[in-house]
């Protein structure tokens, strides 16, 4: 019905008379100098640039909006909920944490039955890691899982940025001393950072062990023959560093130890507060009214008239002497 | 009466895009009698169907339709290239009519045209054809004749239509299917169609 009555509309107005071309090109006409109000076409115009103008405009607002918001979440999101750092905490129990951007504590998780035991009783979502940190080595003080006679900890920080890695190593280096101290225990340190890999994640969470040991005995693997992981999987880090230190392994590519081991066997003297044991030097400062040991041979040969600046090297000097575990470089 | 539709005469060049080159303009201004020619070819249809919807009266669309092209002869060297060369003329000529109609409408004293007894349509040879076509100028608003002859009778894309009368798509259709449902029901009834 449509077409028809197309057809027939179309038909009756072709019928109708029509002015011809040559009537309109014939007719003398006189230009005209200015639009006049039937000509003018800036109402018109104008409006169409204004709305094309508006509508490019609105697009382009609504585009920046929406990057904006996109960007604004993604950013708010990466910042607060994902993962940005992994430190797998090995004494015998594994605990790993994970933190987001602004290292704060998304997850804790146990990798093996002491690691679970200890977090038993405890929510450390959505506090500052160090908070975690300290609340966590108070929890294993308080179930004998770090004491004299077991105090190594190995500390490992998983994270794609090598420099924030290093840095949250120190924080946590410190903050698990502050913590051990407030609870009148002592650690041994033992540092590393690892750049993610999924081949070392999927093993290690196969093996039910952290990332950070499964690396350690593989590197001990390497220097010692014999070893086997089922055979070292189950040791604490100190047994397995006293291993290393006893077969002579040099773990000194990969880890780092603390600079102020402090080695209960060895005896401090009564004015040295952080150094050791090692004798003071006759210039310190600090402490001049004690003398030195000229005879202690457990400073690993150091002269006796070192200033400051020397000191603080031959902590690292006496402590490669004492362990055996790591060469650090003067 | 019954709806008898003539095979063989369907309009042709149904459906064809006026795509107007804004430089005609500037020719016709120097007086290029070639580009007023494609001017008048590419456009003459539309305009006249436009004017039609304004008007009604086919003596005064002729008039019209003329007078639009001579407006465009004279003011073709004053226009501004802006993307819608067909909006502009469509302008003239609405003006060109708002002006015609308030010039009779004074002339008539305020008294309304006779459209329904136009014997202007015995141009028209068919009755049916007629009829449809005096049904279209006086059953439908303007707004409706406008879409429904632009679309029709000049084959102007709805999108075409909407951006020359400078009105929303979605209107431009919902007038069209709402004039061309008001036409079908009234033709029933008088039984032009069946």
């Amino acid at each position: 019905v449509n077409r028809d009555i197309q057809i027939s509309l179309h038909r009756a107005v072709e019928q109708l008379p029509h002015p011809s071309f040559q009537q309109v090109a014939d007719c003398p006409v006189e230009p005209m100098e200015d639009h006049d109000w039937i000509t003018q076409q800036n109402a018109q115009a104008k409006s169409k640039t204004w709305k094309w103008g508006m509508t490019w405009r609105t697009l382009a607002a609504a585009c920046a909006c929406f990057a904006f918001m996109f960007f604004g979440s993604f950013q708010l999101f990466s910042q607060n909920y994902m993962i940005d750092s992994t430190i797998d905490f090995d004494v015998n129990p594994s605990i790993e944490v994970t933190t987001n951007k602004k290292d704060m504590v998304l997850k804790v998780r146990g990798l093996n039955e002491e690691g679970r035991a200890v977090l038993e009783g405890h929510n450390f979502e959505g506090k500052s890691l160090e908070e975690a940190t300290r609340e966590l080595f108070g929890a294993m003080v308080d179930s004998s899982y770090l004491h004299a006679a077991q105090n190594t900890v190995l500390l490992s920080v998983i994270s794609k940025d090598e420099a924030h890695a290093k840095r949250l190593e120190s924080d946590l280096n410190l903050w698990v001393k502050q913590a051990l101290s407030q609870s009148n225990g002592e650690a041994r340190l033992v540092g590393q950072t690892i750049l993610p890999s999924g081949d070392v994640s999927r093993q290690a969470e196969s093996l039910g062990i952290s990332r950070g040991k499964l690396i350690l005995i593989e590197s001990m693997m390497q220097q010692i023959p014999g070893l086997t992981l089922e055979a070292m999987i189950p040791l604490s880090i100190e047994e397995l560093l006293d291993l290393a230190k006893n077969e002579g392994a040099d773990l000194s590519g990969k880890f780092t130890l603390d600079d102020d081991d402090d080695d209960s066997s060895i005896p401090d003297d009564p004015g040295d507060d952080d150094d050791g044991g090692i004798p003071d030097d006759p210039g310190d400062d600090d402490d001049s009214s004690i003398p030195d040991d000229p005879g202690d041979d457990d400073d690993g040969g150091i002269p006796d008239d070192l200033d400051d600046d020397d000191l603080s090297k031959t902590k690292d000097i006496v402590f490669m002497g004492r362990s055996n575990l790591l060469h650090v470089s003067v | 009466m019954l709806f008898v539709a003539v095979v063989g005469n369907t309009p042709k060049n149904y459906r064809t895009q006026i795509k107007l080159d804004e430089s005609l303009f500037v020719r016709i201004g120097q007086n290029d009698k070639d580009a007023l020619e494609e001017l008048y070819h590419k456009t003459e249809r539309a305009l006249y169907a436009y004017v039609l919807s304004l008007v009604r009266s086919t003596h005064d669309t002729y008039d019209l339709v003329q007078e639009t092209y001579l407006k465009i002869r004279a003011s073709a060297q004053l226009y501004r290239p802006q993307g819608k060369p067909m909006a502009w003329i469509f302008t003239i000529a609405k003006n060109l009519s708002i002006s015609h109609l308030r010039r009779q409408a004074e002339l008539a004293g305020g008294a309304e045209a006779d459209f329904e007894n136009n014997l202007e349509y015995s141009y028209v040879s068919d009755p049916t054809d007629r009829m449809v076509l005096a049904a279209t100028l006086n059953k439908l608003s303007g707004e409706e004749r406008e879409i429904i002859l632009l679309h029709l009778v000049a084959g102007l894309r709805h999108r075409e239509i909407a951006e020359d009368l400078d009105i929303p798509l979605s209107t431009a259709l919902s007038r069209y299917h709402r004039g061309l449902k008001k036409l079908r029901k009234h033709l029933m009834e008088q039984e032009v169609i069946l």
